[in-house]
């Protein structure tokens, strides 16, 4: 039994006991796949609002099937909710900024010497200032490190892609070839630690639980 | 002589014990920093076996302090724990109660000070 009563340490324990899972991960890196391998496929399919509508609706199902019966139901409090708001807000403002900088990429001259500047250095801009800022974003409010992580690790895929992209490709492919080898590390990550939480977590019969 | 403490100080006897028992103490912080958890969620976090657990639970809910709410999930029995308003309350008195014992130590104590001894043990 544990002998600490650090009132926030028992609900960050808690917390991340939530996400110990590596859903999260998986989730993360199957998405940034997916659009990697998307914006470089030919497919003209708009996904994004299939996207909006499945991915919270897999993520509650997984957590249902995978994590609720080996570590059990929880609901944290307004501050815990709080941050995840903001998380979501920050996420929402980034992916909205990304969309906007794509109109303005296709449109071209609108933008002007910066139009010429993102073309040139989009890959480090935007993938330092989006990208590596949503996995940030994800680590900090989420208090889950490894993502933090990711960040770090992706800052210098981005420079490399920069100096060995095709100078011919335009700034959405050159992401995407950051995006798809970060996305299926992130999985890989991902796989490992459920495979551990699922060693650690066995399924306890319902007897041994049923109070 | 009699007694020198101060009288905003409580006594070691002010003290809940329905509460001061360690592993009611950890299930009630557990229950404390979150709206609600189910029975596996509080044995995975307390590392108590089950009987331990639906002991002290029982306890718990007699003295008023935890809700007990048995729903079916799917065809899966599920038992919700939450702590009342009088359990919360409880434990903020029990806590605001510790605190006091060990922060106001007397003066010329060797561990004056810490509160703790340092150890973080008492870190509210």
């Amino acid at each position: 039994m544990s002998d600490g009563f650090d009132l926030d340490c028992i609900e960050r324990r808690a917390y991340l006991t939530y996400h110990e899972d590596g859903l999260l991960d998986v989730m993360t890196g199957f998405l940034m796949a997916f659009i990697g391998f998307y914006v470089l496929s030919k497919v003209d399919i708009p996904f994004a609002p299939f996207v909006a509508i499945f991915a919270p609706a897999v993520w509650t199902s997984l957590k249902k099937v995978v994590t609720e019966p080996r570590i059990g139901q929880v609901k944290f409090g307004p501050g815990r909710r709080s941050r995840q708001q903001k998380a979501i807000m920050v996420f929402a403002v980034v992916v909205n900024f990304l969309m906007v900088l794509s109109f303005f990429v296709d449109t071209g001259p609108i933008l002007g010497p910066w139009g010429a500047t993102l073309s040139e250095y989009g890959v480090i801009l935007v993938g330092w200032g989006v990208m590596s800022l949503i996995l940030f974003t994800i680590g900090h409010f989420n208090e889950v490190s490894r993502f933090k992580g990711y960040a770090a690790v992706s800052v210098p895929m981005f420079v490399v892609s920069h100096f060995l992209a095709d100078p011919a490709l335009d700034l959405f492919k050159k992401l995407a070839l950051v995006m798809i080898p970060l996305g299926l590390l992130m999985m890989a990550y991902g796989l490992v630690t459920l495979w551990r939480f699922v060693l650690k977590y066995p399924v306890l019969e319902d007897v041994e639980i049923d109070a | 002589m009699p007694e020198s403490r101060s009288d905003d100080l409580p006594s070691v006897g002010d003290i809940n014990k329905m509460i001061h028992e360690p592993a009611r103490l950890l299930l009630m912080a557990n229950l404390y920093v979150v709206e609600s958890a189910d029975f596996l969620f509080l044995m995975r976090q307390t590392g108590m076996t089950f009987g331990n657990l639906s002991s002290h639970m029982s306890k718990l809910e007699a003295a008023g302090y935890i809700d007990v709410e048995k729903e079916f999930v799917g065809k899966k029995p599920n038992t919700k724990l939450s702590l009342t308003k009088m359990g919360r309350q409880a434990f903020e008195v029990y806590r605001r109660n510790m605190q006091q014992l060990f922060t106001e130590v007397p003066a010329g104590s060797p561990r004056s000070g810490s509160g703790d001894g340092g150890n973080g043990y008492w870190s509210w």
